[in-house]
């Protein structure tokens, strides 16, 4: 055998040779200095660039805080976001693909009652009507809430919920029973959802008194970013945190889904675009992440346009609830 | 019935799938990709996207190698159209590298280093530094042909050169650093 060359060095380091390939060029280089000498520097490059890449990583952004960025909070800010982003997006693809699945009018209504039922948080969120020009003071919040509780554990099951007890083998295997057993698995988690995200009394009253001191004062905007359908801001308050708002357009998701014509009708009335909680938050570990994490997000949707907007920022839910009027204002 | 309604790659739905892919390789993308713009928060960007578009695939076979493939074709599509942006973003981030301090870096000479390491990858040919990039996330040699469409004899190659330049450039880059220093205090 022939020496062999730099490329063939560094793939049996990174251990990529087939066996075969593996097993001659260990028999040649055994014996051979020259070859010992080209493995002892491939492996010397190897660590090297290891360590300059990873040397790259302390690369700061501007939603962090800056006062304890460790990579733990690295990682779960970034999926708290993602899954923010992703929850919306599925969420309203769940939509209107079950709109198109199921071509009968009350499609929508049943819809809408089951997002009401499954998340107290976002139905809260989406009946508020947006502030015009003055900050509106929090108070009407807690029985706004209460209120929709109320409506979560009243007997008016919808027939999507209820179809949960259906067992899955009676369910046809069609794509619309697959969608229906994406939906089943929401109840579930509702409750969950509502335990970590939806504010109790008392920390709406203190969301009141952390929006007296930040609706006095004024945003500033670090950066502003438009791509298809969707618009990225990223703020800074006067107390320097930064936070960053995303705001998407319904049509773009409900176009990149397909929805057929009647699907569309019905996806495009006078209520704001549904959002239900999806499987991707459904899952434990996904809600302690979100949770345990220094970034939280909160969602609502504009009932006027239609639109959505996730606020992504170092802050509680209820001091982000708390940002949300100015947050709005200044966007407009 | 339309396009979406059809289940992603295997008898399970879409979103689970999605959710799973997300779960398993949104970290390893953010890190490739921040690695790669120097920018967390397009990094971040661009995997969200990257996500949404695994949503509306109809099949991935190779879910790894599909990610990082339309990663870094995100990256390039937007860079292609929009270099003003890129600057702007980059100018940003280098102002807040300047402004903010992160524990890894509290030091002058952590500072130092991570700008050196950026001017040595960013000397690469963007071949080797992707190869490189992927390979450092782990990638197999298989995933990064696919990625890159690059044939898999040539990775080995690809890596072995990326490696070795990317060594000498930064250890070039930090030889006229002590060199200017050295100068500086004399």
């Amino acid at each position: 055998m022939q020496h062999p060359d730099e490329g063939t060095i560094h793939t049996w380091l990174d251990g990529e040779l087939s066996a075969e390939d593996a097993a001659a060029f260990e028999a040649h280089t055994v014996n051979c200095a020259q070859c010992a000498a080209a493995i002892a520097e491939a492996r010397g490059l190897i660590a090297g660039s290891s360590r300059i890449v990873s040397a790259l990583d302390s690369v700061p952004a501007g939603v962090i805080p800056m006062t304890r960025p460790s990579r733990r909070a690295w990682y779960t800010t970034t999926q708290a976001r993602a899954a923010a982003a992703l929850m919306v997006v599925a969420g309203t693809s769940l939509v209107v693909t079950r709109s198109g699945a199921r071509d009968s009018d009350k499609v929508m209504p049943v819809n809408a009652q089951s997002a009401s039922i499954t998340s107290p948080m976002i139905t809260e969120h989406v009946a508020s009507p947006i502030p015009e020009s003055t900050p509106v003071r929090r108070p009407a919040a807690a029985p706004a809430l209460s209120a929709k509780k109320g409506v979560a554990s009243s007997p008016r099951i919808p027939e999507s919920v209820r179809r949960a007890d259906v067992p899955l083998s009676d369910v046809a295997p069609s794509s619309a029973a697959q969608k229906n057993r994406t939906m089943m698995q929401t109840p579930a988690l509702s409750g969950k959802v509502a335990g970590v995200a939806v504010a109790t009394g008392a920390a709406v009253k203190t969301a009141d008194r952390n929006e007296n001191s930040e609706s006095g004062g004024s945003l500033k905007v670090v950066r502003s970013d438009s791509s298809s359908g969707r618009r990225q801001t990223v703020f800074e308050t006067r107390f320097g945190v930064r936070v960053s708002l995303t705001e998407l357009d319904p049509p773009g998701f409900q176009a990149a889904a397909r929805p057929s014509a009647s699907a569309r009708a019905l996806a495009v009335p006078q209520r704001p675009a549904m959002i239900s909680i999806p499987p991707t938050v459904t899952n434990e570990s996904a809600l302690s992440d979100m949770k345990a994490s220094i970034a939280n997000s909160i969602i609502w949707s504009d009932p006027a346009t239609g639109r959505s907007y996730i606020l992504v920022g170092p802050l509680s839910t209820v001091q982000l609830e708390a940002l949300k009027p100015l947050v709005v204002r200044t966007t407009r | 019935m339309h396009r979406s309604s059809k289940p992603f790659n295997t008898a399970g739905n879409r979103l689970s799938d999605v959710e799973r892919l997300f779960r398993t390789y949104n970290s390893q993308l953010v890190r490739y990709l921040t690695r790669r713009l120097g920018d967390r928060d397009w990094a971040e960007e661009v995997a969200q996207e990257t996500f949404v578009r695994a949503l509306r695939q109809e099949t991935i076979t190779n879910e790894r190698a599909w990610l990082f493939a339309v990663a870094t074709n995100l990256v390039r599509d937007e860079a292609r159209k929009d270099a003003r942006r890129r600057r702007h973003l980059s100018l940003l981030a280098e102002e807040e590298r300047n402004t903010v301090v992160e524990p890894e870096t509290n030091t002058l000479e952590g500072a130092q280093e991570t700008a050196l390491a950026r001017k040595a990858i960013d000397a690469l040919a963007e071949r080797d530094r992707l190869a490189l990039l992927m390979r450092e996330e782990g990638l197999g040699y298989s995933e990064i042909a696919e990625a890159l469409e690059l044939s898999p004899g040539s990775v080995g190659t690809t890596l072995s050169r990326a490696r070795k330049r990317l060594v000498e450039s930064y250890e070039e880059l930090q030889r006229d650093r002590d060199e200017r220093e050295k100068n500086a205090a004399s």
